[in-house]
Parts: C-alpha cells; sequence; structure tokens
C-alpha cells in the first residue's frame, strides 16, 4: 500500500496552478495568442538523443510541439505560445521525468537576442510574482549574465568546441567541467553554440561555425532552450536526414520527415522569428528549491 | 554485462580489475545531447569513493562476486576463521576485512561471506543476532516503563545502549544494521 505521505505537499499544488496562471498572464498582456498543437503525433522529430513513445501504429507522443507551432506561424500567426505535455522515453532522475509540461513560445520578426530579453522579463516576471506567494525574498538579479559556449569552454575546458568540434568530449565536459563551474551563478543565458548543435537553429550569418541557440540555466538547472529559427527548407533538410543517419548508426527507430512542416518552408511562410521551450516544472522545482523533479508532480513515473 | 540504464544503488561493478558498489547515481543529459549516468562507488575492499560518468550505450562489468553460507569459529591474533558450511573448507579474514561485523560475531553463527576473486572481502550479517550481556549497571527491577538508556557492553565486545531494566547475564536481541538494542530474547 502506497501512503498519502509520499504524495507532493498540498502546498505544491496551489504553487502551480499559480504558476500557470502567471504564465497565461504574462503573455496574455503581450498579445501572445495560446494554441493547441497534438499529443499523439505522426513525426516525432528527428534529434538523434530523443526517442519518442510510440501510440499505437504509426504515431508517437509528441517530444516537442515545435514543428506544430511552426506550421501555426507558417498560417500566418505571430505571436503564439502553449503550456502542453511533452514525452521523452527513457528520460528518469532528478531533473527528467518522461512525460513533462512544457512551455513553449514564437514570435515573428525577432531573432534570439530578442528572445534572450524576453525571457529575462518573463522569468523576472514569475520570480516576482511567485516570490509573494513562496514568501522569501526574489532569487534572481537582472539582468543575467550572458556567457557564449566558446568563452565558458575555454575558460573552463581549455579547449574551443567551435574550432575543435568533438561531440563526445563536448557533452562530458558540460556536465563535469562547465556546468559544475556556472552554478554559482543564479541565472545566466549559454548562448552561440557550435554549428553540429544547430538542431533547428539558423547558423550566425557571420561565423557559421556558430548557431543562434541560447539555454537558460536557473540555479544551476537548464530551464529552457530557444533558437533564432531556421528557415531554411534546403538547409532544414539536409540536418533532417543527417540526423536520420545519424540515428541509424546509433540502431534507434527511423522516424518520418514532416513534409507539412518542410513544404512551409519550401513555400517560404515560415517568416524570421524566434521561439523558446521552457520546462515548467523544472521552473516549478527551481522556484520551491525542491531537490527532485517528482516533488513537484503529483504524479512523476513513481507514483503512476 | 550491464547496460547504463541498469545501474541501481547497491549494484555491483568491477572496475579497473577491483569490486565496487553503487552508492548513489544520476542520469544527467543536458538538452540535444546525449543521455549519461553519474555515479559514486565505493571501492568493496579499500572503500575509497570513486565519481564516474558513464554514456548510455557504454556497458559495465559485473563484479562476479560470490556469496557462501559459512559458520564463524573463532579469532585469534587478529585473524578471524570460518567455515563453509557447504564444503567444510575454513577460511580466515583479518580483521580490517570484517570491520564492524566483529561486534556481532559470535560463535556458531551462521553468516554469508563476499568472495572477490577466492578473496573475502565482506560479511553478510544476519539482520537480527542474539547477543549476552556482560555488564551494565543494574536494572531497575519491575521497571520496564520509565525510557532512557544505559550502556552495556556484550559478550562479542560490543558496547550498545539498552534499556534501564537489562541486567548483566541476559541475552538481547540486536539489530546487525543499526547495532540498536532490539528486544530481550525469548527463553
Amino acid at each position: 500500500m502506497l501512503f498519502p505521505m509520499s504524495m507532493i505537499q498540498l502546498k505544491m499544488h496551489f504553487l502551480r496552478h499559480q504558476l500557470l496562471r502567471t504564465i497565461r498572464n504574462f503573455f496574455e498582456e503581450r498579445g501572445y495568442l495560446e494554441v493547441t498543437t497534438p499529443i499523439m503525433v505522426r513525426c516525432p522529430g528527428i534529434d538523434p538523443y530523443i526517442d519518442a513513445i510510440p501510440a499505437g501504429k504509426n504515431f508517437y507522443l509528441a517530444t516537442s510541439p515545435e514543428l506544430h507551432m511552426k506550421r501555426l506561424l507558417g498560417c500566418g500567426l505571430e505571436k503564439i505560445y502553449q503550456i502542453t505535455h511533452a514525452f521523452r522515453a527513457d528520460e528518469t532522475g532528478r531533473h527528467h521525468n518522461c512525460e513533462f509540461s512544457m512551455l513553449e513560445w514564437y514570435e515573428t520578426g525577432i531573432n534570439y537576442q530578442s528572445l534572450m530579453e524576453l525571457t529575462e522579463s518573463f522569468i523576472q516576471a514569475i520570480d516576482f510574482i511567485m516570490s509573494d506567494y513562496l514568501e522569501r525574498d526574489a532569487l534572481f538579479h537582472f539582468p543575467f549574465p550572458k556567457i557564449s559556449v566558446d568563452d565558458a569552454f575555454q575558460k573552463y575546458a581549455h579547449w574551443c568546441p567551435s574550432r575543435e568540434w568533438d561531440e563526445d568530449r563536448f557533452f562530458l565536459d558540460l556536465i563535469e567541467i562547465v556546468e559544475p563551474a556556472l552554478t554559482n551563478i543564479p541565472a545566466f543565458f549559454l548562448y552561440d553554440f557550435p554549428a553540429p548543435l544547430a538542431s533547428l537553429a539558423r547558423l550566425k550569418p557571420e561565423d557559421r561555425n556558430l548557431c543562434e541557440r541560447v539555454e537558460l540555466y536557473l540555479k544551476g538547472v537548464e530551464i529552457a532552450n530557444g533558437f533564432s529559427e531556421l528557415t531554411c527548407a534546403r538547409e532544414q533538410k539536409e540536418r533532417f536526414e543527417r540526423d536520420l543517419v545519424k540515428r541509424a548508426d546509433m540502431n534507434k527507430a527511423p522516424y518520418p520527415l514532416d513534409q507539412h512542416f518542410l513544404s512551409t518552408l519550401e513555400n517560404g511562410l515560415l517568416p524570421e522569428c524566434a521561439g523558446i521551450a521552457l520546462g515548467v516544472d523544472r521552473l516549478l522545482m527551481v522556484l520551491t528549491e525542491s531537490p527532485d523533479i517528482s516533488q513537484v508532480m503529483a504524479f512523476p513515473l513513481s507514483r503512476l | 554485462m550491464y547496460e547504463i540504464s541498469e545501474i541501481r544503488k547497491n549494484l555491483k561493478l568491477q572496475i579497473d580489475g577491483e569490486p565496487y558498489i553503487v552508492v548513489d547515481f544520476q542520469f544527467v543529459k543536458p538538452g540535444k545531447g546525449s543521455a549519461f549516468t553519474r555515479t559514486r562507488l565505493k571501492n568493496m575492499i579499500t572503500g575509497n569513493v570513486l565519481d564516474r560518468t558513464y554514456k548510455s550505450g557504454e556497458k559495465l562489468e559485473p563484479a562476479g562476486l560470490e556469496e557462501h553460507p559459512m559458520q564463524f569459529l573463532y579469532a585469534q591474533d587478529g585473524m578471524y576463521h570460518f567455515m563453509n558450511t557447504e564444503n567444510y573448507e575454513q577460511i580466515e579474514m583479518e580483521e580490517s576485512q570484517v570491520g564492524n561485523a566483529k561486534d556481532y560475531l559470535i560463535e556458531n553463527l551462521n553468516v554469508n561471506i563476499i568472495i572477490f576473486k577466492d578473496r573475502p572481502i565482506a560479511i553478510n550479517l544476519p539482520t537480527f543476532v542474539e547477543l549476552d550481556v556482560v555488564e551494565t549497571e543494574p536494572g531497575l527491577k519491575g521497571d520496564t516503563v520509565t525510557g532512557g538508556n544505559k550502556p552495556a557492553i556484550m559478550n562479542t565486545g560490543a558496547k550498545i545502549l539498552v534499556p534501564i531494566f537489562v541486567n548483566s547475564g541476559d541475552r538481547l536481541v540486536v539489530d546487525t544494521r543499526t547495532g540498536q538494542y532490539v528486544e530481550r530474547a525469548k527463553k
């Protein structure tokens, strides 16, 4: 028998409610439209390091709402956000639960620099309002430092990822050296990732070894990942195909390419834009200073 | 071989020819990157702690430990002698390997001994053992209610805290995981 004691504190339900309300108010005030995209999808994205959970024949649970939200931008919407659930197979740990809440927003006509400003305002608003409910001082000071990936690696790991790319070394040094060295900075942006980690971000026009990608860290936890979005159909298709080959090399399931998304790009319908995905459970973890994600979710994997 | 996803607390691995036990682990996955598992491992012979990070897809070698039922015979000159109750072979262990288990080793106690490459490295004790009190302040007769503890020395030399009413000569049940008094043994 499971005891009620294994449940999260009652107060956490109230805090989550307030957090969701504050998020919606923030975007409402800025003229964003709240949208809904499917949880059950045909094309879960081709990221070699993200595995989807199958949902019956030919379908998967969404690993991210990204492609559908960009298709909405292609339909003419300009500022959109949603709070949805995303699913990733085999990701369970102190900062991971296979199913999690994701906040994702996009705005046309901006790049990742403006996106950082907006994200900072967002965290400022959330921190200010939630501190009230949590009866403590605000956690963060503004503005947040912005640290480029190359600078961080040169300073702490003594090599330059964008010039001497080595993927295994990059991720191992990131978690073993660079992230630990930066944990005493309460909030910061890590930006300008090496081009091989561009995913769906556009490359920097002035330096094709870098991409316009940014990650937000709060209290040492990776909270959000955003891009100046890649709008070039040819380049996007090449990247998808490269990732498909990589998945095959890793003996992972092949996923179909999202042809609707690609034709949105081919037809030039996706305008210049930037967007970011933010883990809502992790944000609640940081705000409530909880060491484990299961402390902020009513029903994490361990209590299903 | 173990997969990285099989890493759990208390999993026993062989690293550089030495047996290790997982004391803590954490799943780590940077955004858009491969997954890792960070582990804290304790060397089962030296007790040294080691931090290792494994990338998903790596394979881990099981420690290859054997566990044999043994009976404790006697201790002499810092060596502890046991008999394998399956084949009657005798083995000996140094005091440093026996560790805290020596507080519970009474003659003829049945234990399991962990063997790594023909070398005994650890003792798995029964959860409860019965020990005799050899020295303690006299108990207050009839007082089984008042709280409070006092120190007592047992026939193994172990010092434990016992309730006020316990007397020298009493046989007690002791929890070997915590070293705590449980109850007076049933006669």
